[in-house]
Protein backbone atom coordinates (compact mmCIF):
# COMPACT_ATOMS: atom_id res chain seq x y z
CA UNK A 1 0.00 0.00 0.00
CA UNK A 2 1.43 3.38 -1.00
CA UNK A 3 1.48 6.37 1.33
CA UNK A 4 -1.31 7.93 -0.69
CA UNK A 5 -3.46 4.80 -0.46
CA UNK A 6 -2.81 4.58 3.26
CA UNK A 7 -3.94 8.18 3.77
CA UNK A 8 -7.05 7.54 1.64
CA UNK A 9 -7.83 4.46 3.75
CA UNK A 10 -7.45 6.49 6.96
CA UNK A 11 -9.79 9.17 5.64
CA UNK A 12 -12.34 6.55 4.65
CA UNK A 13 -12.16 5.05 8.14
CA UNK A 14 -12.47 8.48 9.76
CA UNK A 15 -15.70 8.94 7.82
CA UNK A 16 -16.94 5.56 9.02
CA UNK A 17 -16.05 6.55 12.61
CA UNK A 18 -18.02 9.76 12.25
CA UNK A 19 -21.04 7.88 10.89
CA UNK A 20 -20.77 5.44 13.80
CA UNK A 21 -20.56 8.34 16.26
CA UNK A 22 -23.65 9.96 14.78
CA UNK A 23 -25.47 6.67 14.94
CA UNK A 24 -24.37 6.21 18.60
CA UNK A 25 -25.63 9.69 19.45
CA UNK A 26 -28.96 9.07 17.69
CA UNK A 27 -29.37 5.76 19.56
CA UNK A 28 -28.58 7.51 22.82
CA UNK A 29 -31.07 10.32 22.17
CA UNK A 30 -33.75 7.76 21.30
CA UNK A 31 -33.28 6.17 24.73
CA UNK A 32 -33.98 9.45 26.53
CA UNK A 33 -37.51 10.59 27.36
CA UNK A 34 -38.52 13.48 25.06
CA UNK A 35 -38.75 16.03 27.87
CA UNK A 36 -35.17 15.30 28.98
CA UNK A 37 -33.56 16.00 25.61
CA UNK A 38 -33.73 19.75 26.21
CA UNK A 39 -32.68 19.67 29.87
CA UNK A 40 -29.18 20.90 30.89
CA UNK A 41 -27.10 17.78 31.39
CA UNK A 42 -23.46 17.80 30.40
CA UNK A 43 -21.05 20.26 31.98
CA UNK A 44 -17.47 20.81 30.88
CA UNK A 45 -15.43 23.87 31.79
CA UNK A 46 -17.80 26.82 31.70
CA UNK A 47 -20.13 25.16 29.16
CA UNK A 48 -23.39 23.31 29.76
CA UNK A 49 -25.09 21.23 27.06
CA UNK A 50 -28.47 19.58 26.78
CA UNK A 51 -28.41 16.15 25.09
CA UNK A 52 -29.86 17.76 21.94
CA UNK A 53 -27.11 20.40 21.96
CA UNK A 54 -24.27 17.93 22.41
CA UNK A 55 -25.72 15.87 19.54
CA UNK A 56 -25.55 19.01 17.40
CA UNK A 57 -21.91 19.47 18.45
CA UNK A 58 -21.16 15.95 17.20
CA UNK A 59 -22.96 16.62 13.94
CA UNK A 60 -21.03 19.85 13.43
CA UNK A 61 -17.73 18.17 14.27
CA UNK A 62 -16.80 20.77 16.90
CA UNK A 63 -14.05 20.07 19.48
CA UNK A 64 -16.63 19.21 22.15
CA UNK A 65 -18.55 17.11 19.65
CA UNK A 66 -15.44 15.18 18.66
CA UNK A 67 -14.56 14.50 22.31
CA UNK A 68 -18.08 13.34 23.07
CA UNK A 69 -18.11 11.04 20.05
CA UNK A 70 -14.78 9.60 21.20
CA UNK A 71 -16.29 8.88 24.61
CA UNK A 72 -19.12 6.88 23.08
CA UNK A 73 -16.57 5.01 20.99
CA UNK A 74 -14.47 4.26 24.12
CA UNK A 75 -17.59 2.99 25.87
CA UNK A 76 -18.19 0.62 22.97
CA UNK A 77 -14.62 -0.65 23.23
CA UNK A 78 -14.92 -1.10 27.01
CA UNK A 79 -18.14 -3.06 26.57
CA UNK A 80 -16.46 -5.27 23.98
CA UNK A 81 -13.63 -5.99 26.43
CA UNK A 82 -16.17 -7.19 28.96
CA UNK A 83 -17.88 -9.48 26.44
CA UNK A 84 -14.63 -11.27 25.59
CA UNK B 1 25.75 16.32 87.82
CA UNK B 2 28.33 18.39 86.04
CA UNK B 3 26.87 20.48 83.22
CA UNK B 4 28.67 18.56 80.45
CA UNK B 5 27.48 15.17 81.65
CA UNK B 6 23.92 16.48 81.99
CA UNK B 7 23.89 17.79 78.42
CA UNK B 8 25.50 14.58 77.16
CA UNK B 9 22.79 12.53 78.84
CA UNK B 10 20.04 14.77 77.41
CA UNK B 11 21.39 14.23 73.92
CA UNK B 12 21.87 10.48 74.26
CA UNK B 13 19.89 8.41 71.77
CA UNK B 14 17.78 6.52 74.36
CA UNK B 15 16.80 9.79 76.07
CA UNK B 16 15.95 11.45 72.73
CA UNK B 17 13.87 8.46 71.69
CA UNK B 18 12.04 8.61 75.01
CA UNK B 19 11.37 12.36 74.77
CA UNK B 20 10.52 12.82 71.09
CA UNK B 21 8.09 11.03 68.84
CA UNK B 22 7.56 11.14 65.09
CA UNK B 23 3.85 11.50 64.46
CA UNK B 24 1.64 12.10 61.42
CA UNK B 25 0.97 15.70 60.48
CA UNK B 26 -2.53 15.94 59.01
CA UNK B 27 -3.20 19.46 57.79
CA UNK B 28 -5.27 19.82 54.64
CA UNK B 29 -6.05 22.99 52.72
CA UNK B 30 -9.19 22.83 50.56
CA UNK B 31 -9.56 25.39 47.77
CA UNK B 32 -13.10 25.45 46.38
CA UNK B 33 -14.49 28.41 44.44
CA UNK B 34 -18.22 28.75 44.03
CA UNK B 35 -18.83 31.21 41.19
CA UNK B 36 -22.46 32.28 40.74
CA UNK B 37 -23.81 31.18 37.36
CA UNK B 38 -21.00 28.66 36.82
CA UNK B 39 -22.62 25.23 36.71
CA UNK B 40 -19.37 23.29 37.11
CA UNK B 41 -18.49 24.97 40.40
CA UNK B 42 -21.92 25.60 41.91
CA UNK B 43 -23.57 22.30 41.00
CA UNK B 44 -20.61 19.93 41.02
CA UNK B 45 -17.22 20.90 42.39
CA UNK B 46 -18.21 22.99 45.40
CA UNK B 47 -20.70 20.43 46.79
CA UNK B 48 -18.32 17.57 45.96
CA UNK B 49 -15.62 19.29 48.00
CA UNK B 50 -18.03 19.55 50.95
CA UNK B 51 -18.16 15.76 51.03
CA UNK B 52 -14.36 15.61 51.02
CA UNK B 53 -14.17 18.18 53.80
CA UNK B 54 -16.55 16.08 55.91
CA UNK B 55 -14.40 13.04 55.26
CA UNK B 56 -11.27 14.95 56.29
CA UNK B 57 -12.85 16.00 59.57
CA UNK B 58 -14.00 12.43 60.23
CA UNK B 59 -10.46 11.16 59.58
CA UNK B 60 -8.98 13.59 62.10
CA UNK B 61 -7.44 16.13 59.72
CA UNK B 62 -7.10 19.79 60.59
CA UNK B 63 -8.99 21.47 57.76
CA UNK B 64 -8.51 24.93 56.33
CA UNK B 65 -11.44 25.42 53.98
CA UNK B 66 -11.16 28.28 51.48
CA UNK B 67 -14.54 28.82 49.86
CA UNK B 68 -15.79 31.13 47.11
CA UNK B 69 -14.21 34.57 47.16
CA UNK B 70 -11.81 33.45 49.89
CA UNK B 71 -10.00 31.59 47.11
CA UNK B 72 -8.30 34.69 45.73
CA UNK B 73 -4.69 34.22 44.70
CA UNK B 74 -3.46 36.37 47.59
CA UNK B 75 -5.50 34.43 50.12
CA UNK B 76 -4.46 31.04 48.74
CA UNK B 77 -0.80 32.08 48.86
CA UNK B 78 -1.06 33.49 52.35
CA UNK B 79 -2.84 30.40 53.68
CA UNK B 80 -0.30 28.01 52.19
CA UNK B 81 2.50 30.07 53.73
CA UNK B 82 0.95 30.34 57.18
CA UNK B 83 -0.94 27.04 57.56
CA UNK B 84 1.80 25.02 55.83
CA UNK B 85 -0.60 22.25 54.78
CA UNK B 86 0.66 18.73 54.16
CA UNK B 87 -2.03 18.20 51.56
CA UNK B 88 -3.56 20.70 49.13
CA UNK B 89 -6.94 19.77 47.64
CA UNK B 90 -8.44 21.85 44.83
CA UNK B 91 -11.92 21.62 43.26
CA UNK B 92 -12.68 24.03 40.43
CA UNK B 93 -11.58 24.92 36.93
CA UNK B 94 -8.12 24.15 35.68
CA UNK B 95 -6.10 24.54 32.52
CA UNK B 96 -2.69 23.28 31.45
CA UNK B 97 -0.68 25.53 33.75
CA UNK B 98 -3.28 26.92 36.16
CA UNK B 99 -5.53 25.99 39.07
CA UNK B 100 -8.22 28.63 39.38
CA UNK B 101 -9.55 30.40 42.43
CA UNK B 102 -12.14 33.13 42.76
CA UNK B 103 -12.07 36.85 43.40
CA UNK B 104 -15.12 39.16 43.39
CA UNK B 105 -17.23 36.30 41.96
CA UNK B 106 -14.93 35.83 38.96
CA UNK B 107 -12.64 32.86 38.42
CA UNK B 108 -9.04 33.92 38.63
CA UNK B 109 -5.70 32.06 38.58
CA UNK B 110 -4.75 30.96 42.09
CA UNK B 111 -1.78 28.66 41.48
CA UNK B 112 0.22 28.67 38.26
CA UNK B 113 3.78 28.50 37.00
CA UNK B 114 4.65 31.73 38.83
CA UNK B 115 3.86 30.46 42.34
CA UNK B 116 4.00 26.68 41.89
CA UNK B 117 6.83 26.57 44.46
CA UNK B 118 4.11 26.91 47.10
CA UNK B 119 3.34 23.25 46.41
CA UNK B 120 6.89 22.10 47.26
CA UNK B 121 7.07 19.19 49.76
CA UNK B 122 3.27 18.91 49.74
CA UNK B 123 0.83 16.33 48.43
CA UNK B 124 -1.51 17.81 45.83
CA UNK B 125 -4.79 16.65 44.36
CA UNK B 126 -7.16 18.51 42.08
CA UNK B 127 -10.49 17.71 40.50
CA UNK B 128 -10.43 20.06 37.54
CA UNK B 129 -9.48 20.17 33.87
CA UNK B 130 -6.06 19.63 32.27
CA UNK B 131 -3.56 20.75 34.92
CA UNK B 132 -1.78 17.37 34.95
CA UNK B 133 -0.41 18.38 31.54
CA UNK B 134 1.61 21.36 32.70
CA UNK B 135 1.23 22.50 36.27
CA UNK B 136 1.50 18.94 37.60
CA UNK B 137 4.95 18.32 36.12
CA UNK B 138 6.04 21.78 37.30
CA UNK B 139 4.85 20.95 40.82
CA UNK B 140 6.80 17.69 40.79
CA UNK B 141 9.88 19.55 39.52
CA UNK B 142 9.35 21.95 42.44
CA UNK B 143 9.51 18.86 44.77
CA UNK B 144 5.82 18.25 45.44
CA UNK B 145 5.49 14.73 46.86
CA UNK B 146 2.87 13.69 44.32
CA UNK B 147 0.22 15.30 42.13
CA UNK B 148 -3.12 13.80 41.16
CA UNK B 149 -5.14 15.59 38.49
CA UNK B 150 -6.55 15.26 34.99
CA UNK B 151 -4.69 15.70 31.71
CA UNK B 152 -7.82 16.56 29.70
CA UNK B 153 -11.19 18.21 30.26
CA UNK B 154 -13.11 16.92 33.28
CA UNK B 155 -16.73 16.29 32.28
CA UNK B 156 -19.70 15.84 34.58
CA UNK B 157 -23.37 15.06 34.09
CA UNK B 158 -25.93 16.96 36.14
CA UNK B 159 -28.48 14.15 36.25
CA UNK B 160 -26.11 11.73 37.96
CA UNK B 161 -24.16 13.96 40.30
CA UNK B 162 -24.08 11.31 43.03
CA UNK B 163 -22.15 8.97 40.72
CA UNK B 164 -19.79 11.71 39.52
CA UNK B 165 -19.20 12.86 43.11
CA UNK B 166 -18.44 9.35 44.25
CA UNK B 167 -16.00 8.66 41.44
CA UNK B 168 -14.31 12.07 41.52
CA UNK B 169 -13.93 12.00 45.32
CA UNK B 170 -12.71 8.41 45.58
CA UNK B 171 -9.01 9.27 45.32
CA UNK B 172 -9.20 12.11 47.84
CA UNK B 173 -11.15 9.95 50.28
CA UNK B 174 -8.52 7.24 50.00
CA UNK B 175 -5.69 9.73 50.55
CA UNK B 176 -7.46 11.12 53.60
CA UNK B 177 -7.62 7.57 54.96
CA UNK B 178 -3.84 7.32 54.70
CA UNK B 179 -3.53 5.31 51.50
CA UNK B 180 -0.68 5.93 49.05
CA UNK B 181 -1.17 7.93 45.87
CA UNK B 182 -0.94 4.73 43.82
CA UNK B 183 -3.61 3.06 45.95
CA UNK B 184 -5.78 6.18 45.73
CA UNK B 185 -5.40 6.27 41.95
CA UNK B 186 -6.30 2.56 41.67
CA UNK B 187 -9.37 3.02 43.90
CA UNK B 188 -10.55 6.01 41.84
CA UNK B 189 -9.98 4.12 38.57
CA UNK B 190 -12.07 1.21 39.86
CA UNK B 191 -14.80 3.56 41.14
CA UNK B 192 -15.07 5.33 37.76
CA UNK B 193 -15.34 1.92 36.06
CA UNK B 194 -17.99 0.78 38.55
CA UNK B 195 -20.08 3.93 37.99
CA UNK B 196 -19.67 3.63 34.21
CA UNK B 197 -20.95 0.04 34.35
CA UNK B 198 -24.02 1.21 36.31
CA UNK B 199 -24.86 3.86 33.71
CA UNK B 200 -23.82 2.36 30.39
CA UNK B 201 -27.11 0.48 29.97
CA UNK B 202 -29.61 3.20 30.88
CA UNK B 203 -27.63 6.23 29.63
CA UNK B 204 -24.56 5.47 27.50
CA UNK B 205 -23.97 9.17 26.82
CA UNK B 206 -23.55 9.92 30.52
CA UNK B 207 -21.53 6.75 31.09
CA UNK B 208 -19.03 7.77 28.43
CA UNK B 209 -18.12 10.85 30.45
CA UNK B 210 -17.14 8.70 33.43
CA UNK B 211 -14.91 6.58 31.25
CA UNK B 212 -13.27 9.69 29.82
CA UNK B 213 -12.61 11.10 33.29
CA UNK B 214 -11.23 7.75 34.43
CA UNK B 215 -8.85 7.50 31.50
CA UNK B 216 -7.52 11.03 32.03
CA UNK B 217 -6.94 10.81 35.77
CA UNK B 218 -3.18 11.20 36.05
CA UNK B 219 -0.77 10.43 38.86
CA UNK B 220 2.55 12.26 38.87
CA UNK B 221 5.43 12.08 41.32
CA UNK B 222 6.04 9.42 43.94
CA UNK B 223 3.29 6.76 43.84
CA UNK B 224 4.26 5.58 47.33
CA UNK B 225 3.78 9.04 48.84
CA UNK B 226 0.94 9.65 51.26
CA UNK B 227 -1.00 12.86 51.80
CA UNK B 228 -0.06 13.27 55.44
CA UNK B 229 3.28 14.61 56.54
CA UNK B 230 5.48 13.69 59.50
CA UNK B 231 6.45 15.85 62.43
CA UNK B 232 8.53 15.43 65.56
CA UNK B 233 6.78 16.26 68.81
CA UNK B 234 8.13 16.33 72.35
CA UNK B 235 6.56 13.82 74.72
CA UNK B 236 5.29 15.73 77.77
Amino acid sequence: MSGKEYEAQRKKEADISKQLALSDVKDWLKKLPAEKKEKPAIVVGSKTFTPAEIAKEVENDTEYGKQFAKMLQRSRVELSKRRE
Amino acid sequence: MPEFARIKEMLSIPVLIKRWRIVKSKKVLIIRPNCPGDNYTTLFSFPAATLVKNKAVAEGWTVTDLQGNNCSRANVESNINTVKPDYVVHYDHGSDFTLYGQNANVITPAIDDANVNLLAKRAVSTVSCESANGLGPLAIAATSKAYLGYDDLHWVHLWYLDKFNEASNAANNALLEGKTFQEAYDIAYAKYTEKWAELVGPDPGAAGLLLHDRDHLTLLGNPSARAHGLKIVRVP
